[in-house]
């Protein structure tokens, strides 16, 4: 028993633990009894029949780490074959970029040829002619007409 | 932990539901007196009753037998009761003077001498804050030695001692104003 209040010859503590004595807690109802024991029962069974979390987890989860191991697997393969067969146009012109820039050393300035070669690339990248005519499209009366209207001087 | 409890135990723990029934039988009504006295709201202390024995049901495998069943199932729902406090920050009030609560807390089982004590102390008991209260009714109400006290509320017996010491202290306060 507690006998800081109980032995206590302080008639405040007797009192005090007399009055604490007189509240009990109200018994479980067989209303709240069989409520109880409903929803225990449910949830127990719940918790026997429920497959263990690996399961739940494979369930729940399992289509997108399929999923995820596909795409992966197909980016895998891709790449062996690309890199088994050659590469890409694009990455022809970026590797050829690259290490023409990898040539170069800090100490060294970029001359002319490195110049030349980076530009080449990026325009090839870009998918412009080189060596097409800005207004080769143009046809000759469209040209004429050009020369008349516009003062173009040395260009055309 | 006596014999029996044990194998009930060691059956439960085999996968034995008949025998964990038995265990929820014996041990409902002091669990959920202890959850009652602690959130003084029957519904809630309901929910945290079954929410305790459905803890305990899946984690029995874990049960060692260190200390008895019914000290680990007190710890479970001190857990589970001290955890529902602290997210519903439950602000204990009670209007000392004019008695008013959320609901009746306790039920008197003697013809009540005095009622304005009783509203004192029923007020005192739910403002004292939980761990405090808890060590309170483990002790007083439970009637648990302080060593069981401290495994159950995962503290050191001195911190145990002084949760309850605060505890009568502020009772004891409590009947202050009606000293003869």
């Amino acid at each position: 028993m507690t006998d800081e209040l109980k032995n206590s010859s302080d008639s405040e503590l007797g009192k005090l633990e007399a009055e604490l004595k007189k509240l009990k807690v109200a018994p479980l109802t067989q209303n709240e009894t069989a409520r109880f024991y409903a929803r225990l029962d449910a949830a127990l069974d719940e918790a026997a029949t429920r497959p263990n979390i690996f399961y739940r987890g494979f369930l729940r989860w399992g289509a997108v780490v399929s999923a995820m191991v596909v795409l992966v697997g197909m980016s895998f393969i891709t790449g062996i074959k690309y890199g088994q067969n050659g590469i890409t146009a694009d990455s022809r012109i970026t590797s050829f970029s690259t290490s023409a820039v990898d040539q170069v050393t800090e100490d060294e300035e970029l001359d002319d040829k490195y110049v030349d070669m980076l530009i080449t690339s990026q325009v090839q990248s870009y998918g412009y002619d080189i060596s097409g005519d800005l207004l080769g499209e143009i046809s000759d009366d469209e040209l004429q007409m050009l020369k008349e209207a516009i003062d173009v001087g040395e260009l055309l | 932990m006596h014999v029996e409890e044990q194998e009930l135990v060691r059956r439960a723990q085999a996968g034995d539901r008949q025998a964990f029934d038995k265990l929820v039988v014996e041990n409902k009504d002091k669990v959920f007196a202890l959850i009652y006295r602690m959130t003084e709201n029957r519904e809630t202390a309901l929910d945290l009753l079954q929410d305790s024995f459905l803890a305990a049901y899946k984690s029995l495998k874990k049960f060692r037998g260190d200390s008895g069943f019914s000290s680990w199932l007190y710890r479970i729902a001190s857990n589970k009761t001290l955890n529902y406090i602290r997210r519903a920050r439950i602000i204990p009030f009670y209007n000392i003077e004019s008695g008013v609560g959320a609901e009746p807390a306790y039920e008197m089982t003697d013809k009540i001498e005095n009622e304005a004590l009783q509203k004192a102390l029923t007020g005192a008991l739910k403002s004292l804050p939980p761990q405090q209260k808890l060590a309170f009714n483990l002790r007083f109400y439970e009637e648990l030695p302080f060593a069981e006290i401290a495994v159950i509320m995962d503290k050191s017996e001195s911190t145990v001692k002084t949760h309850y010491q605060k505890a009568t202290e502020k009772l004891r306060e409590a009947l202050k104003d009606f000293r003869d």
